[in-house]
């Protein structure tokens, strides 16, 4: 085996597709000569940066462009391909079907507990007369809720002044308490000052 | 697979719209990329697209199923379009420098690495698509399709019509000569190539 046998046969021992026996002679060179050594080297290496090369998408503005210009005529549009399913594809996520199935299971449980039960009406509760009397059943109701309503406010309102009072009369207090001790304190400090002049003069 | 394609075509031709846009979709990708790695410049390779395209709408009659798939038929007439594009701009591209290079679009690989990955990753392809240009058309072909591209020997020797020996022989040679070249150049941004 010479160089320029190898040569020939590199790319064959590079894509791997050469007959074992040939693969090991050409080995064999390679251990002998540095040149062919690393020329291999250099286009495995240049085959597999070539590989990793970057691709490129072709833009919807391209497929149109194409499409006007080949037939002249603007993408055919159907409702469902160009309209509908563009839409609703950022919805038809895995992430948004969970968010509405938790939402679903929320929301009827929420209905389960404030909806109406619609089973419980019959028909002769709809008749005008049946309807008159809800209304002023449910009129009664509310009025007594809204005095109910009322009497708590009131019984609120009057707790919080009474705690209002309370906490004003327990701060005058302190205050008071405060203001006293200061003022007892300034007297036996001028009392003592007086005292020691006394005994200087003596 | 051929009697899909002969359906597809018949489809086109009798004049349906979503049979022609959907050739287009099925296409347009493969080309694009094909224009792409030629010339390095995503605006040049996208104007080629179109016109390939228009060379395919005008030409759709002249397929044969017999004569092979749609997809190598379609190739082919892509294939055809970007060389004579590359040889009428050759000379200019030699005179002006490596400009097309410049604009090298990494949109794609922008999303998962870092900038700094980036800018590496662009400066390589850069560096590479200046070696390639410095190899005669057949050659960088011949490696750009297997190498760049991925297609196999015998997909080669469909789209180019030659022997697949003489393939072989191309992307042996072509890629010898990309690393001779590469050598030579003395590789300023530090990128090895081996």
């Amino acid at each position: 085996m010479n160089c320029a046998r190898f040569e020939t046969l590199l790319s064959d021992y590079v894509d791997r597709t050469l007959d074992p026996r040939v693969r090991a002679a050409l080995e064999q060179h390679l251990e002998i000569c540095s040149d062919c050594s690393s020329l291999v080297q250099e286009v495995q290496s240049i085959r597999s940066q070539l590989a990793d090369f970057p691709s490129v998408e072709p833009s919807e503005q391209l497929i149109e462009a194409i499409i006007e210009k080949t037939t002249g005529r603007f993408r055919v549009r159907s409702l469902w391909d160009d309209l509908i399913v563009p839409t609703l594809r950022p919805f038809l996520t895995q992430r948004f079907a969970f968010a509405t199935l938790i939402m679903f299971v929320f929301l009827s449980l929420v209905a389960n507990v404030i909806a109406p039960d619609f089973s419980a009406f019959s028909f002769s509760d709809f008749r005008p007369s049946a309807l008159v009397e809800q209304a002023d059943r449910f009129s009664s109701q509310v009025q007594k809720t809204w005095f109910q309503v009322r009497n708590t406010q009131s019984r609120v309102v009057g707790e919080f002044w009474r705690l209002k009072e309370d906490l004003y009369g327990r701060l005058d207090y302190h205050l008071v308490n405060m203001l006293f001790r200061s003022y007892q304190q300034s007297v036996e400090k001028q009392g003592a000052k007086k005292q020691a002049k006394g005994d200087k003069k003596r | 697979m051929q009697h899909s394609d002969a359906k597809l075509v018949e489809r086109c031709l009798g004049g349906d719209p979503r049979s022609w846009e959907t050739l287009v979709q099925l296409y347009s990708r493969r080309i694009l990329n094909l224009a792409y790695h030629y010339t390095g410049r995503l605006d040049v390779a996208e104007e080629l697209t179109q016109e390939i395209f228009l060379k395919v709408y005008q030409n759709l009659r002249s397929y044969s199923p017999s004569t092979g798939s749609l997809q190598n038929w379609i190739m082919r007439v892509a294939r055809n379009l970007i060389i004579d594009h590359y040889r009428a701009n050759r000379h200019e591209k030699q005179v002006a420098g490596s400009e097309e290079l410049e604009v090298l679009d990494f949109e794609q690989d922008s999303q998962s690495a870092s900038p700094f990955e980036n800018l590496y990753l662009k400066e390589k392809a850069h560096y590479l698509m200046r070696g390639l240009s410095l190899l005669t058309p057949e050659l960088k072909e011949a490696v750009l399709l297997r190498d760049i591209q991925g297609l196999s020997y015998q997909e080669i020797a469909d789209m180019l019509e030659i022997p697949e020996g003489t393939v072989k022989s191309r992307i042996n040679r072509g890629r010898i000569e990309l690393a001779k070249v590469l050598r030579k150049g003395s590789n300023p941004e530090g990128f090895a190539v081996s």
